[in-house]
């Protein structure tokens, strides 16, 4: 089942993995998080699992401040951060309500949260201190960075667009183009737009420029969806991952499929073979040439036997990411 | 005078020195010039009409047949172009129906497309479709109507995620009686449960959402009349909140913003839920500034702009929707209490002048304005200091509100009573009315009584 491009992770999570993010510095390490309440640190070179740290609850989103330095929340409403070398955490803050999603923002030097208190916050990582907590309509379900602009979506099909410099006020208002519930938002890499995937087996792909001409760019496809005697059944698209050089993206969704796509010419451009279970997260190596996918299930039929969660790294090729 | 038989054929020599009559509409040509002109700025209009030294006949068929190709390929693109943007949907297998009815309707209401519309009426029969859209509002709906059950069915069999808000086609507000969750958050009352032992718990609470999801579901699917005229009234209906929902976390929107509205989510929520879930289908039903107690103006309809009564989206409040009706009910308190609940339906941005009908004293909200000129409409609270104080009254407002807007939704209703009397109030409220000035965060809810007014 697995080719030889594509090996399982030893020591992973016990319990269902809800993030993996790669080091921007390096394809070699791979951050984990999971609702085993742990976040793990892995070695993908030597497939063997170098750090690990514990929350108070299940972890929902983590992400690398610097190649030494990670943040992560989750149920326990917590923000840690991480030391990697010295082995140190330490609490920045708190949400009210479990933190959903952590990013990293380069460009004005700022992690961002987004909890399901309806709030985004931002933190400064050098002090580690709160730096604003700015109010969202609902929700936060998904949040990205692109340049210097964050995307968040909330529930209500809400997606809104601030911009890091000047949180004052949201620069865009918008809809999900799609009809149901937000699942996943990732910015394209040439910060030109966003990808937005729901729950209904369907992506849209949405520009960020207002003006009409660009708008008229956005078109939204059908994906994930298996026919099973005769009746489609639709997944949700759990996760988004985009090639940094290519700008195509990976979409992974909960029937276990993994797709690569071209948003530019509209192709599917590769899929690869059926997982176990759900896809849980996916994520691109900085370089674009290792991609992890989390397989793990994701309690969308309940608590039922299920294959034991796991992650995959997958060496991808050019072939299978680059636009033709 | 004889006619100019040249310049009929468009040449002749003499132009305006011609000795023979030109006469000035050169009505033999009008199909042609006319549809060049319709053919738009490309092609030089016909060769130029008012032209008549120099355009021959055959150039001028010429250069209206070359205007004929030209205004055709441009019609045909718009046919091209819509059913293209299309296909390029569908080159994912299948249409992605919203993307569609999308690009259908923008590519057809582009407004070059609307100046070729009487020309290319009769011709192109895809671009009568502007006329559709444009035309029947009721076809809309019953469109929407349609795809509401076809999606519904989908839905069902094709076991998706059933705790996700749902809307029909953009810009209209999503249905209601869908509560929104993520799986994370179904797992995390797994896990809670779990911990607690009690999985009873989580289980039944699943199995109510999943009960309300399917009734409403069916209601759609299978539309009596009853629930085809509340969705008609839905989607004509500017936008409106998430509904409140189970899990004991209820979901009144708020609005983005710095600062302000996080800590506002349960104040009231339950009133406000019901209350803005009401009021927004009052708003659908009742014209602006109507005989309706909620009667705000036009502007105010839209929800960003709830938001705004007395604040603009932009600056924002993220306060929840009890807050903007707090916030009125503290027009009302400031004003020395002329009105009670009607004070909010009077809420329009000049000034605050008269509210509907029977409630009498415009004046009486002419003061608040200048007083605090943070109530003045578009300016914001007029700073922190007056949110507070809508803040702090919010609470009771809410539930004050709710009962009033669940008991009546209208004016003539509304407890019509514009002083309390003594005995009603509390000793703080008494405070507040007989001291020089509000304090803030105190500012009473009932009118002032009689007794206490100085005019």
């Amino acid at each position: 089942m697995t080719g030889s491009n594509e090996f399982k992770l030893n020591q992973g999570p016990e319990d269902g993995i809800s993030a993996v993010k790669f080091s921007p510095s390096t394809a070699q390490f791979l951050l984990v998080s999971s609702w085993d309440t742990t976040v793990r640190l892995f070695d993908v070179g030597g497939n063997a699992m170098r750090m690990k740290y514990q929350h108070s609850a299940p972890v929902l989103d983590c992400a690398f401040y610097d190649p030494t330095h990670v943040w992560s929340g989750g149920l326990d409403l917590q923000l840690k951060t991480h030391d990697l070398n010295t082995d140190q955490e330490t609490i920045v803050g708190a949400h009210d309500a479990p933190i959903r999603c952590v990013e990293y923002c380069p460009e004005v030097n700022v992690m961002v949260t987004g909890s399901w208190d309806r709030s985004v916050r931002l933190w400064d990582p050098r002090t580690p201190c709160n730096a604003g907590t700015f109010s969202q309509p609902e929700k936060v379900y998904t949040l990205s960075v692109a340049g210097d602009r964050l995307i968040v979506g909330t529930a209500g099909r809400r997606v809104l667009v601030w911009d890091l410099r000047n949180m004052g006020y949201v620069q865009q208002r918008r809809e999900s183009s799609l009809k149901y519930q937000t699942r996943c938002i990732r910015a394209f890499p040439n910060k030109q737009g966003y990808v937005l995937s729901s729950i209904e087996g369907r992506v849209a792909v949405e520009y960020l420029d207002p003006s009409p001409e660009v708008q008229k760019k956005k078109y939204a496809f059908k994906c994930h969806r298996l026919k099973e005697n005769g009746i489609e059944q639709v997944y949700p698209v759990n996760a988004i991952s985009f090639h940094s050089v290519h700008n195509t993206f990976a979409t992974g969704g909960s029937d276990g499929f993994v797709n690569i796509w071209d948003p530019f010419n509209k192709k599917r451009l590769c899929q690869f073979h059926r997982y176990p279970t759900s896809i849980a997260s996916l994520a691109f190596s900085n370089d674009g040439s290792t991609l992890a996918i989390a397989a793990s299930y994701m309690h969308e039929l309940g608590d039922i036997e299920h294959p034991e969660d796991a992650i995959y790294i997958r060496q991808v090729t050019d072939a299978e990411t680059k636009p033709k | 005078m004889t006619v100019c038989g040249f310049f009929l054929q468009g040449r002749c020599r003499f132009g305006d020195k011609c000795w023979n009559e030109h006469p000035r509409d050169a009505s033999h040509h009008q199909q042609q010039p006319s549809r060049g002109r319709g053919g738009g700025g490309g092609g030089g209009g016909g060769g130029g009409f008012g032209n008549r030294v120099w355009v021959n006949p055959s150039q001028r068929t010429q250069s209206s047949e070359y205007i004929q190709p030209s205004t055709f390929n441009k019609q045909a693109d718009w046919g091209r172009g819509g059913s293209g943007r299309n296909e390029g949907r569908n080159s994912f297998g299948g249409p992605s129906g919203f993307g569609n009815q999308d690009g259908g309707r923008k590519g057809f209401s582009n407004s070059e497309a609307s100046s070729f519309s009487f020309s290319s009426q009769n011709r192109f029969s895809t671009l009568s479709s502007q006329d559709f859209e444009g035309g029947s509002q009721g076809d809309d709906i019953e469109k929407l109507l349609e795809t509401i059950k076809h999606d519904m069915e989908i839905w069902e069999s094709s076991n998706q995620w059933p705790f996700s808000c749902y809307s029909v086609a953009k810009e209209k507000p999503f249905i209601s009686g869908f509560s929104d969750f993520s799986p994370e958050e179904l797992r995390l009352e797994y896990y809670s449960g779990m911990d607690a032992g009690n999985l009873q718990n989580y289980a039944n609470s699943v199995q109510q959402l999943a009960n309300q999801f399917k009734n409403r579901l069916l209601e759609l699917k299978t539309q009596s009349s009853t629930t085809r005229s509340s969705l008609i009234a839905e989607l004509n209906s500017p936008k409106q909140n998430i509904p409140a929902a189970g899990f004991g976390a209820q979901q009144t929107s708020t609005f983005g913003s710095a600062g302000f509205g996080a800590s506002e989510p349960t104040a009231g929520s339950d009133s406000s839920s019901s209350f803005s879930f009401k009021s927004s289908s009052e708003f659908g039903s009742a014209p602006p500034g109507g005989t309706n107690a909620f009667g705000s103006s036009p502007a105010l309809l839209k929800q960003p702009a709830f938001g705004a009564l007395g604040s603009t989206p932009s600056a924002g409040f993220g306060s929840s929707s009890s807050a903007p009706s707090a916030a009125s009910f503290s027009f009302a308190a400031p004003s020395a209490g002329k009105e009670q609940p009607s004070g909010f339906g009077s809420v329009q941005p000049p000034g605050f002048a008269a509210p509907s009908g029977g409630f009498g004293s415009s004046s009486g909200f002419g003061a608040p304005s200048s007083s605090s000129s943070g109530f003045g409409g578009s300016s914001g609270f007029g700073g922190p200091s007056s949110a507070s104080s809508v803040s702090g009254s919010s609470v009771p407002s809410a539930n004050v509100l709710g009962s009033t807007s669940t008991s009546t939704g209208t004016s003539s209703a509304a407890s019509g009573k514009l002083f309390t009397p003594q005995s009603e109030l509390t000793a703080e409220e008494l405070k507040e009315f007989t001291g020089k000035r509000f304090t803030l965060g105190k500012i009473p809810l009932k009118p002032p009584p009689v007794e206490l007014l100085v005019v």
